[in-house]
């Protein structure tokens, strides 16, 4: 009884260890909200969201068919020859025919690419993933038929000639009804493996074609998200391929439970193989065709165009709301890096209208060719801030005749968040207190290969970076951009050690934790973009958390995401919508959606930062000759004024402003509730100059604001313009510096065994190999004591072999 | 066509030019093999002892084993390799038995439930093993990655387990219960040596795909760089956005790979034991 107990209790563990995840799984792919684990409420829509998915669906299917008719052809045909050839050539063709079933597919998929490659065709196409495809599933269809030919009566055969049949016929009418199960469950197993293959797909399948395990692996690996905009999709078209594979075994098992014991034995199996085949592929193919189409073609192209972009990253009411201002319908897709957005818009260049990439890959696009200027929308010519044109004309985006290969959207720069209980910020003014083993565990950086690459470069050239501040402004902008673009081997070696060595210093590397890891306490610095270092103060400010903001000393990486045209968008709408968008009060919406800072300037989102973001009132800035007149009319007494710059500084509220050696202080009074006038206390106040960014002409000082606090909330949004000239825009790398850089980094990231230990674990194997062929040929010495057992021959036979020691 | 012999090797070719034979029904196949499997192995060779200006040179060979990191990643696949191995065995053996023990029909359908996940995609499987996980709230890493692994290779462990202890011949334990032994002792001194090949067969079908299953590792490890050598290999042509990268390179450890794949196979003796592979016979 407890025997039986403990049995079936083992089994439902395994069962549940197996079945769990499906289900819940399941049980989610019919939740409204995208997090696993908050249920929001029951709902079809990522069911009806399928559409989206229905090309990687279609491919999967029409490669694993193909595949499947392809490969069962070839193996059986292979299958009957080489059983036939009792010789050589049958023993050949079976010992190679077995190599793609033992070999790892990785090593069969890149040996077939680098034959491409030798051969001088390209390494990935569809002919080569056809042949892929069928030469890791032919084999098997090999391994059906043969125990079916060896199950055949010989004379079967021999009969049907002695008949009269012609060869072919005979193999026509005789073998292949005889075999005829063996190869339905060979093209049943070719299927199978087709659908399940990533890694061949992955290397030889032309860029931007997508099976259903290359897509699902993009959604789900290398990232620790699992909440991104295609995994509900994809919990829903596992339901529904979960749900096929049940149906159709049980299918398959009530027809073979029906029929009596002597027919099933004879027909079922081909009977089965059968009607799964069928039924996976109607079942595959329905929601395929019957989730097809509703995107493009019914829509006039001019009435809807398609955007790209970032998930998250717009206030979806506004889309609606252009929808009602315009009557221009917007597509909204989005991408997990930009890098997806090339390849889709390579891949169809008319699958989208406006794209929101990162800068690299702009410049990248417009090199290749990809996106055409036009003409900068009204609001974006009125609004768009000063300082983003600038870098933008500098990047020659903008071009002479007034035309764009794209505006800006959002941008920021980069810099580390640290806790400022634990973290002494002068430790962090330069780079390389990162390095520092204060903190040893308790950092975290980016795991982006490109941010992490330009903190390095920081860090290996802070000398040349601090020592050439002191030319001239245009001479240091020139230097400061080759600095931070070097690729050259020496500077990637060095870039490597930097990282090597800083890698030992963290916590880990992080896509998207970091911010609730310093909230936590978990980590004490995290290396950050200025957007998610604003949330991660807001937060910290609500749970007690005193974060602060600091770009070092030597500068850093200014990013930005703009929006650009690829050659076939529809350009009227599109410049429409980015007219939309850039109204300063739509600036203002999206900055409160995302926490990003807009590259659009303009009064609204300038109240907006001094409101929000820990601005206090603004300076007003005067000239000698207006204080004098603001005295006379007594506005101010002359205690009011604090020298700023050329000029003299006072402030919108009651009080007034004194400078000390540079410093900033407020001299403030307030009125109590009694309506009488008190002297609040002297404070440090930083102000920091906006010109840069908001002012169009630069040249009233009504955009200097002073904050209580430096490094805060304010400092990221909209670094001063002295921490923005230490900036630079990392450009894209060449296509050559690009694969070293990456290979580097991939090496970094790998984990590293000191040398004591690979010594000890070579051994150990070694031991373990030298064990194993001692115990081989063990049974070769007993074979050969014991005369007349030649027979047993290697421990394949272990069965024989402790039959016969029994 | 009055001659029956066509396949009697002394009349071939003597009273016509092509005379069929069924023998010859595999030559598309063997080119095809000769063509695509059996050609760029030693496409991988030449590649793994040239550089990239094409002269013979052991450089590739010497940059690997000098380079710690890779050196760390070909031991780390071996030891995950190893230790997913044995959890398979370990809970996949017990439930092989159990079936065994089981009614046929019943033994039959739990099979079926057990094996069924394998018809869904494996990228999926470990999506919701990944997600499973997350709602636990457990950490990616070296730990999570061994269990997408388990959760991923243990149907194929079970499977070849199964049928190695159902066609056992179960009179040899009765016979050892018979003579006295005790059924801890029948079970190590005949069960468990006669289902060797099972075991073996088991564990080929696992621990070679670990070293290759990079995607696993790229799902659970999350940014720990924890992973397995297909990584390596893979990265020589999934570099961003799909351009090759170092092609030599990649052909050397791939070259690797090959070795420790016929090493092992030679000491199990597994080129046997490939029949029962992947649910063929389900």
């Amino acid at each position: 009884m407890i025997k039986k107990f403990f049995s079936r209790g083992y089994i439902f563990l395994v069962l549940a260890f197996i079945y769990i995840p499906i289900f819940i799984l399941v049980i989610y792919s019919f939740n409204s909200g995208k997090t696993i684990g908050v249920w929001e409420a029951f709902s079809l829509r990522w069911y009806e969201k399928l559409a989206e998915v229905k090309d990687v669906v279609l491919n999967t299917v029409l490669l694993a068919v193909i595949t499947a008719v392809i490969s069962t052809v070839l193996g059986t045909l292979g299958a009957i020859g080489i059983y036939y050839s009792k010789g050589k050539l049958g023993k050949t063709v079976n010992g190679a025919s077995q190599i793609p079933v033992v070999n790892s597919e990785v090593v069969t998929a890149c040996a077939l690419a680098m034959t491409f490659l030798l051969l001088g065709l390209p390494h990935r196409s569809i002919l080569g993933l056809y042949i892929g495809h069928i030469i890791i599933t032919a084999p098997f269809v090999v391994l059906s038929v043969i125990p079916k030919l060896k199950q055949m009566d010989s004379s079967l055969y021999e009969a049907a000639l002695d008949l009269g049949a012609t060869p072919f016929q005979a193999l026509i009418k005789v073998v292949f009804p005889e075999i005829m199960s063996g190869i339905f469950s060979g093209f049943m197993l070719a299927i199978t493996l087709s659908l399940d293959d990533y890694i061949v797909t992955a290397t030889l399948a032309p860029l931007g074609y997508d099976t259903i395990s290359t897509a699902v692996y993009k959604s789900i690996a290398l990232t620790t998200e699992t909440a991104s905009e295609k995994v509900p999709i994809y919990r829903a078209l596992t339901t529904i391929i979960f749900l096929i594979v049940v149906i159709a075994v049980v299918v398959m098992n009530i027809r073979a439970s029906k029929k009596s014991k002597r027919e099933a034995a004879k027909m079922t199996k081909t009977m089965r193989n059968f009607i799964t085949a069928l039924l996976l592929f109607a079942l595959l193919i329905v929601p395929c065709v019957s989730i097809a189409a509703p995107v493009s073609a019914a829509e006039a192209r001019a009435d809807v165009i398609n955007v790209f972009s970032w998930e998250d990253y717009i206030d979806v009411d506004i889309l609606d709301e252009f929808t009602d201002e315009t009557g221009i319908k917007v597509n909204y897709y989005t991408f997990a890096t930009s890098e997806e957005m090339y390849n889709e818009i390579l891949k169809d260049p008319k699958s989208c209208d406006l794209a929101c990439p990162s800068e690299y890959m702009i410049m990248k696009m417009m090199k290749e060719d990809l996106i055409k200027p036009y003409e900068m929308p009204q609001s974006y010519i009125d609004f768009g801030s000063r300082y983003i044109k600038s870098v933008f004309d500098e990047l020659d985006i903008n071009q002479a005749d007034g035309t764009t290969y794209a505006i800006g959207y959002m941008w920021g720069t980069m810099g580390n968040v640290y806790n400022t209980d634990k973290v002494d910020a002068e430790d962090l003014t330069a780079w390389k207190g990162l390095l520092n083993q204060k903190y040893k565990g308790k950092i975290t950086i980016k795991d982006s290969v490109r941010d992490s690459y330009i903190m390095a470069l920081a860090i290996v050239y802070e000398e040349e970076l601090n020592a050439i501040k002191t030319l001239p402004a245009d001479e240091y902008e020139t230097k400061k951009a080759e600095i931070f673009n070097r690729t050259d081997d020496e500077t990637i070696k060095k870039v490597k050690d930097v990282l090597t060595e800083l890698k030992q210093n963290l916590y880990g590397f992080e896509v998207d934790s970091g911010k609730s890891d310093i909230l936590t306490g978990k980590i004490d610095i995290n290396f950050a973009w200025s957007g998610d270092a604003v949330y991660s103060m807001d937060e910290g400010d609500a749970a007690g958390v005193n974060l602060s903001y600091i770009v070092p000393e030597e500068g850093s990486n200014v990013w930005f995401d703009g929006w650009v045209m690829p050659k076939a968008a529809s350009t009227a709408a599109a410049t429409e919508f980015l007219d939309f968008l850039s109204r300063p009060e739509n600036a203002v919406r999206n900055m409160e959606y995302i926490g990003y800072t807009s590259c659009v300037a303009g009064d609204e989102v300038f109240d907006y930062v001094v409101d929000s973001y820990g601005a206090e009132q603004t300076f007003t800035v005067y000239s000698e000759e207006e204080k004098a007149q603001l005295i006379e009319d007594e506005e101010y007494a002359e205690s009011d004024f604090a020298a700023y710059g050329d000029g003299y500084a006072v402030i919108d509220t009651y009080g007034s402003l004194i400078e000390e050696d540079g410093v900033y202080y407020l001299d403030a009074y307030e009125f109590t509730e009694d309506g009488e006038y008190v002297y609040v206390g002297k404070t440090e106040v930083y102000p920091v100059d906006l010109k840069y960014f908001f002012d169009p002409d630069c040249t009233d000082d009504t955009y200097v604001v002073y904050s209580l606090e430096t490094g805060r909330q304010l400092y990221a949004q909209y670094s001063d313009e002295e921490t923005i000239k230490r900036c630079a825009v990392m450009q894209n790398f060449s296509d050559d510096a690009l694969i070293k850089v990456n290979e580097m980094w991939n090496t970094v990231k790998l984990i590293t065994m000191p040398v004591w230990l690979i010594i000890v674990i070579v051994a150990a194997i070694v031991i373990i190999i030298v064990l194993a062929i001692l115990y081989k040929f063990k049974d070769k010495i007993i074979v050969k004591k014991v005369p007349g057992k030649q027979k047993v021959k290697d421990t394949g036979d272990l069965t024989e072999v402790s039959r016969k020691r029994l | 066509m009055t001659e029956k012999n066509f396949c009697t090797p002394e009349n071939n070719g003597k009273k016509r030019f092509f005379v069929f034979s069924r023998k010859q029904l595999c030559i598309p196949y063997a080119l095809f093999l000769i063509m695509f499997v059996v050609f760029p192995l030693f496409v991988i060779i030449y590649y793994a002892f040239t550089g990239t200006d094409g002269a013979f040179t052991f450089n590739n060979f010497a940059a690997f084993f000098t380079d710690a990191t890779k050196i760390s990643t070909l031991l780390i696949s071996v030891l995950v390799s190893l230790a997913v191995t044995l959890i398979c065995i370990l809970i996949a053996y017990p439930l092989a038995y159990i079936l065994t023990k089981m009614k046929k029909s019943a033994a039959f359908t739990l099979l079926l439930l057990f094996v069924m996940p394998m018809w869904i995609n494996f990228v999926m499987r470990a999506m919701a093993m990944k997600e499973l996980l997350t709602l636990l709230g457990m950490g990616l890493g070296s730990f999570a990655s061994i269990i997408g692994l388990v959760y991923d290779f243990l149907p194929f462990m079970i499977l070849p387990l199964y049928s190695t202890l159902i066609k056992m011949d179960k009179s040899l334990e009765e016979a050892a219960l018979d003579l006295g032994a005790s059924r801890v002792r029948v079970f190590f001194k005949v069960t468990l040596p006669l289902s060797i090949p099972g075991i073996i067969s088991g564990a080929m079908m696992v621990f070679l795909p670990v070293m290759s299953c990079y995607v696993i590792t790229d799902t659970f490890s999350g940014s720990t760089g924890f992973t397995v050598l297909g990584k390596l290999i893979a990265w020589c042509f999934l570099g961003e956005n799909g351009t090759l990268t170092s092609v030599n390179g990649g052909a050397t450890i791939a070259l690797v790979m090959l070795i420790i794949m016929f090493v092992t196979m030679w000491l199990t003796g597994g080129f046997k034991s490939e029949g029962s592979v992947r649910g063929t016979n389900i």
